[in-house]
């Protein structure tokens, strides 16, 4: 009851006319994201990164964080009117959005999205004050053997649950890894990995990282793979009746239990939270339509589920330092960025932080309902804008604020190395996001290692004998048997 | 590579870690993992596929035409190499217009806008939010 008494005293203060602009911007860049296919919230936290380096880090915080929920919001919109998610989550939704709109009633399905995604999100925000606290408390008692442990079970879950084959991902991981080692030695002083440039001392930037890997290869993506429509069906009065209420209340209250759950486990994205409620609907009885063809259970329990998901991911980040995710992943950076490391100690010596944040998702959730409910049209008629338009403007920014960090070419170098490396493995069919999550915790890894062997004289055997990386250890052996044994019944099978 | 340079750096110093210890780990697991990887694609191209089985479960493979990827990173590369002798709104200027070419813009009246665009933005953020010290034009003395 402290934390919610705690939380409330914040919610005034957090209400200073800066903090609410900033969580403003966010939801209306984070909604224009969500409503254009072709360049993500990952991508657009990574272009906008270099703007919050004049910011207080609440303030960074609370606006990157608005960018990512609220394009969750934006995707469903375009989701349900045009079938086209500018936001993978949206996917979900638009299987019966989509069926609403062409029955002429896409103004109730668009409320009864911005309706359930706004009860999802205060729903987790209450969730994330009350279980955050408890959790970071804990986290304090883990000795450096278990924080690497559970790190390296991250990394592995983030690997295994994550679209895409467990096996590249892994490697890709250790690359990132690789790749966050690069720099001075923070133990002894030396340069490690630099090939003797001088620049590569201070490490590999994390800007023109994430802006090659998500910014240029997802423009790249997106210009090589994009459509746009070319009619949006009438929206219409954007209000549910009371059957409509009716008929989402249980689907909403499940997809939010499901998606703030989900959400907290390391590598799960929001589509999955989204696609587990949809899932848990089958196995009930809609009111109105069959689940798949216009049911709005299939609206509100995705939509519920993921935006739950986008916020509950913040958990394992702030208490453990495990960023789940590529949006969050960014978070993460923007913190270190700002000098605050995320992980154990980061909300009991950040608690007005932490605090804030919580509240601005209250306040950012009811922007964005504001912004999507009456707004719906003026947003899906955003999609007339050919992206072919929006491509050189992007490319520019993006060029601009990764020379402005540090005023330095070789930083723009370096993201045309890692755009390079990012277009190559889209174009072999694989995600770089696991080379950011490699990136950020590869180091923490080998710092907690090296805690570790110091305080045990140099004795291995200490990760066998603390209770979490034991436990940790036989679950990451237990998951590879069992993706082995999957793949030999398989080949069985051919 | 990883592999080769973490050789060179000491795993131990003294009874402490060294700076190559966990290199050295992480990139051992590079390559290990990378050759089982490498078994693994050999045996599934002796493998006939299943039905119904024919993309990875994973991100969108693209395929196809290469100059949209190929414009937007020689873009960027223009910048890099403009910028320090022709500042920063003429390189904005040309990648902009560069980027537009891969977008997919073809008419000279499109690409003229698209870097008249990218040379005004560069030209607003550099002489509002960036510091003197950027050179913005080819005469600037930075």
């Amino acid at each position: 009851m402290g934390d919610i008494a705690a939380w409330f005293a914040q919610f005034a203060t957090v209400l200073t006319l800066e903090n609410v602009v900033l969580c403003f911007t966010g939801a209306l860049i984070g909604t224009f994201v969500g409503v254009l296919p072709g360049i993500g919230p990952a991508a657009t936290l990574a272009l906008l990164l270099p703007v919050t380096f004049t910011l207080d880090p609440a303030g960074a915080l609370i606006m990157l964080a608005a960018i990512y929920y609220g394009a969750q919001y934006g995707s469903s919109t375009t989701a349900i009117l045009l079938n086209l998610p500018g936001e993978t989550s949206g996917i979900v939704t638009a299987l019966d959005g989509h069926r609403l709109a062409l029955s002429g009633r896409a103004g109730p399905a668009i409320a009864i999205a911005a309706l359930s995604s706004l009860f999802a999100g205060l729903a987790t925000a209450v969730f994330i004050a009350v279980a955050a606290g408890p959790v970071a408390q804990w986290s304090l008692l883990i000795s450096p053997a278990g924080l690497a442990g559970l790190i390296a079970l991250g990394l592995f879950a983030a690997a295994v649950i994550a679209p895409g084959k467990p096996l590249p991902a892994v490697i890709l991981i250790l690359v990132g890894a690789c790749i966050g080692l690069v720099g001075t030695d923070s133990g002894g002083g030396m340069p490690r990995f630099t090939l003797g440039i001088t620049e590569l001392r201070d490490g590999i930037g994390f800007v023109p990282l994430v802006m090659g890997l998500f910014g240029i290869s997802e423009l790249i993506r997106a210009l090589e793979t994009g459509s746009r429509p070319d009619r949006i069906p009438p929206i219409g009065w954007p209000w549910p009746t009371r059957r409509d209420l009716r008929a989402s209340l249980g689907p909403t209250l499940r997809g939010t239990t499901i998606g703030a759950i989900l959400g907290a486990i390391p590598g799960v994205s929001t589509v999955m939270a989204a696609l587990a409620a949809r899932g848990v609907e089958r196995a009930f009885k809609t009111s109105d339509r069959p689940l798949g063809e216009g049911a709005i259970a299939g609206v509100s329990a995705p939509e519920a589920a993921n935006n739950a998901s986008a916020q509950s991911a913040l958990i394992p980040l702030l208490t453990l330092g495990l960023p789940g995710n590529p949006v969050i992943a960014v978070l993460a950076g923007a913190l270190m960025i700002h000098g605050l490391a995320p992980g154990p100690g980061f909300i009991p010596n950040n608690p007005d932080l932490f605090n804030a944040l919580i509240a601005s998702f209250v306040i950012g959730n009811i922007i964005l309902v504001i912004l999507n409910l009456p707004l719906a049209a003026v947003w899906a008629s955003l999609l007339r804008v050919p992206f072919r338009k929006l491509v050189p403007l992007i490319i520019v920014l993006s060029v601009i604020g990764v020379h402005s960090v540090n005023s330095s070419m070789f930083d723009v170098w370096t993201m045309l190395v890692f755009g390079v490396f990012g277009w190559l493995l889209v174009r072999l069919g694989l995600q770089p996001t696991p080379i950011v999550l490699g990136y950020i915790l590869g180091p923490a890894l080998e710092e907690y290692l090296r805690r570790t062997l110091l305080f045990s004289r140099g004795d291995p055997t200490v990760f066998l004998t603390d209770p979490f990386s034991l436990a940790s250890l036989l679950l990451i052996a237990a998951g590879s048997g069992f993706l082995l044994l999957r793949r030999l019944r398989r080949s069985d099978r051919r | 590579m990883f592999f080769a340079l973490a050789q060179t750096q000491p795993a131990w110093i003294g009874d402490r870690i060294g700076p190559g210890l966990f290199a050295q780990w992480l990139s051992l697991g590079i390559v290990g993992l990378s050759m089982v990887w490498a078994v693994v694609s050999l045996v599934e191209l002796w493998l006939p596929p299943r039905r119904g089985e024919t993309e990875p479960t994973g991100g969108l493979r693209l395929r196809g035409r290469a100059g949209p990827g190929l414009a937007l990173l020689t873009a960027v590369c223009l910048f890099a190499l403009l910028l320090p002798v022709a500042g920063m709104i003429a390189a904005c200027a040309v990648t902009a217009a560069v980027a537009g070419w891969g977008a997919g813009d073809r008419s000279l009246g499109a690409l003229g806008l698209s870097a008249l665009l990218g040379g005004a933005v560069a030209a607003s953020v550099g002489l509002t939010l960036l510091p003197p010290t950027i050179r913005l034009w080819p005469w600037s003395p930075f």
